[in-house]
């Protein structure tokens, strides 16, 4: 698990009559293994900085990070165990074959000898470049590469993943692979911590989510959280199989929609209640005769939240 | 620590440039050059009737500039390239997160960056050793030639490491040149002037190499006449006695390594915003050192003792001048030590010192005309 506490980095600027920069103020967060945890923002918002203070790349001018029980900037040497990285753009070694560049990081993160070339070839099957062990880096495709790199973040095991944007500059089918692939990595027990610019994606594989601005982290917490703090509610979608039901009528009685949807087979209504709530209505429906055949839930984006959060509407 | 050949750095490095199609085309090629060079120096002396030793001696003279050019200048940018362009591409990063030591690391980088330097060098040694063979060369002056040129190398190689991990983005260039220009530096004789120590450079191997014996200028009967000291290239002088000059430049090559070394071993895994080059401990080990040098190997006579101690004083006001500019790197670095309460920058200080200090001091005493102390003024 991750723990941030009271993080704060600035640097001190000549020519600045302002004070310092301030890339992270105050930063405090917790993220529990097992987690995915999406870090948005908008460019300067603080988002690497804090990545790599994580890391150890950076150390904070005040306050501490914790990876998996270990102070990161008192024990950097133990905090590597536990960390994998990778950084927001294309960084591999073009003239290494891609066991090679593999190998390299193994031996770099003093893996035992006797199971090296195992744990390589593992680290190279787990992000699909079996067939490309032979070939060198340099030749292979940005989506290729971006898995290398994820090769090379993985190989030592470690229990907590740091991407930064790594969809980035990746087409739309190396991004499904590499979601997919994240996925996978959560589901073996590995935490992620990410960020991204594309919020769907984010919105896809994420379990939580912090906003972040101005080095500033506005909300943080599971998505469903957040989005209720930023006052989103979920909308429910209903569709019948049959007319004979009034439908709209029914739902008016209780107060759930006010206007008559145009469509009498189907009804589109925000809903602020719990799941069970949500189990209880439709219960109701079915035991009032309502031939239900469908029955949506739509979540606000997270392009949403976050221009709710960052223009300050939800503070 | 990991054993050179298992660091993984230097593996990467092997690997990257010691391929088998790489290796093959390198060594046909210094096999041409050194045909070529072998074929045109002993073409010109049948031209010129000059004797056969005397070109064997002008070969291996060549053959040890061509490999010091190749491995102090090669080896040295190459150097130079490893860490700024890891910077550059971003793979530095991924490095520093690494559980290799820093010295682990800066190990790997010393000798595994240069590495085809090294294989080329290799290449070069058969025209060596056919012209140490046709110029009655001793052999075991081939040899210190070697170790000169080893030692030297691999302490500018350090150098230039250092300088590769404190140059920033888009001054790429400058380093190359700057550290080009301490190459040249290192190799110019500087035993004409005040100092009577000879070049501590890579190129010095062709002097060693060429030399015509062990023999130090010692043996005249009236040492230590400038004259003597200057026609003996083999020969410097500390605190007034002479010493092999091989001698002084592997021990003080070796020193200069150790603390070029240091300075990178204590920053390479750093947050770039926290670089320093030194501690101030260390710093003041460096002043001392050099200051030993300095004062070990000036050997002209002071016409006073004022004069040695504002010497003394100019000397280590420029050592301080530059390992204060090397300690304050980032412009973040000297602003929060220039404004933390009670700590200023105490090298950026120095010169305000000593012209406070010393300034009343030189009044009183009416040394007005001594240039050495107008540095203070």
């Amino acid at each position: 698990m991750i723990l941030i506490e009271e993080v704060t980095k600035e640097y001190d600027q000549l020519g600045r009559q302002q004070g310092p920069l301030i890339a992270a103020d105050r930063l405090s967060l917790e993220v529990p293994e097992g987690e995915v945890f999406g870090l948005i923002g908008p460019n300067g918002a603080g988002k690497t900085t804090t990545l790599k203070m994580l890391c150890g790349l950076l150390t904070p001018t005040s306050g501490k990070i914790i990876v998996n029980g270990v102070n990161v900037e008192l024990q950097p040497d133990e905090a590597q165990k536990h960390i994998g990285y990778l950084a927001d753009f294309f960084s591999v070694y073009g003239n290494l074959k891609v066991w090679e560049y593999v190998d390299h990081f193994a031996r770099a993160y003093k893996l035992d000898r006797g199971s090296l070339d195992t744990r390589v070839r593992q680290a190279i099957a787990q992000v699909g470049l079996e067939t490309k062990a032979d070939s060198f880096v340099e030749e292979l495709s940005r989506g290729m590469k971006q898995r290398l790199g994820i090769a090379r973040a993985i190989v030592h095991d470690p229990a907590v993943l740091i991407l930064d944007e790594p969809a980035s500059g990746l087409d739309p089918k190396a991004r499904v692979e590499l979601k997919e692939l994240l996925r996978q990595l959560n589901r073996q027990g590995k935490t992620i911590f990410i960020t991204s610019h594309v919020l769907s994606d984010l919105q896809e594989i994420c379990t939580a989510v912090g906003v972040m601005e101005k080095g500033k982290l506005l909300k943080a917490g599971k998505i469903e959280e957040v989005m209720r703090s930023a006052g989103t509610a979920r909308r429910v979608h209903l569709r019948l199989a049959s007319s004979g039901f009034e439908l709209s009528r029914w739902l008016e009685g209780r107060g759930i929609i006010s206007n008559p949807p145009s469509n009498p087979l189907s009804a589109d209504f925000p809903f602020s209640g719990t799941d069970e709530d949500l189990a209880s209505l439709i219960k109701n429906l079915v035991q009032a005769g309502a031939p239900i055949c469908s029955i949506e839930e739509k979540m606000d984006s997270l392009e949403t939240i976050f221009s709710k959060l960052s223009s300050g509407e939800v503070m | 620590m990991i054993l050179l050949f298992s660091n993984p750095e230097f593996l990467r490095y092997s690997r990257s440039q010691l391929r088998t199609n790489k290796l093959i085309s390198t060594a046909i090629l210094s096999l041409a050059l050194s045909v070529t060079i072998g074929f045109f120096m002993l073409h010109g002396k049948a031209e010129s009737g000059e004797p056969l030793r005397a070109v064997g001696n002008r070969l291996l003279e060549t053959s040890f500039i061509l490999q010091a050019l190749i491995l102090g200048a090669g080896g040295g940018i190459a150097c130079l390239n490893s860490i700024y362009t890891e910077k550059e591409h971003n793979t530095f990063d991924y490095q520093r997160i690494t559980r290799l030591s820093s010295a682990e690391l800066a190990l790997g980088k010393l000798f595994g960056a240069p590495l085809l330097m090294y294989f080329i060098c290799l290449c070069l040694t058969p025209l060596t050793l056919y012209a140490a063979t046709v110029a009655h060369a001793h052999l075991s002056l081939v040899v210190a030639a070697y170790i000169t040129l080893l030692v030297a190398s691999i302490a500018f190689h350090a150098f230039t490491l250092l300088l590769s991990l404190l140059t920033v983005k888009g001054s790429q260039v400058s380093g190359i040149i700057l550290a080009l220009v301490i190459l040249w530096l290192a190799s110019a004789d500087i035993s004409h002037g005040p100092m009577h120590l000879h070049p501590l450079g890579p190129f010095e191997s062709a002097e060693l190499a060429t030399a015509p014996s062990w023999e130090l200028a010692s043996s005249s009967s009236n040492w230590p006449t400038r004259y003597q000291f200057e026609s003996s290239p083999l020969t410097d002088e500390f605190l007034g006695r002479p010493v092999h000059h091989f001698t002084v430049l592997v021990l003080i090559d070796l020193l200069l390594t150790g603390w070029f070394l240091i300075a990178v071993v204590r920053n390479i895994k750093r947050d770039p915003n926290q670089y320093e080059a030194y501690s101030s401990l260390q710093f003041l080990g460096l002043a001392v050192f050099l200051n030993i040098l300095f004062a070990g190997f000036y050997t002209t006579n002071w016409a006073t003792p004022l004069d040695a101690q504002a010497g003394f004083l100019a000397f280590d006001l420029i050592i301080f001048f530059f390992l204060g500019v090397a300690l304050l790197r980032t412009r973040e670095r000297v602003r929060s030590l220039l404004h933390a309460p009670g700590h200023p920058a105490p090298t950026l200080w120095a010169s305000y010192l000593a012209r406070t200090r010393f300034g009343p001091w030189r009044d009183a005493c009416g040394i007005y005309d001594s240039g050495s102390i107008e540095l203070f003024a």
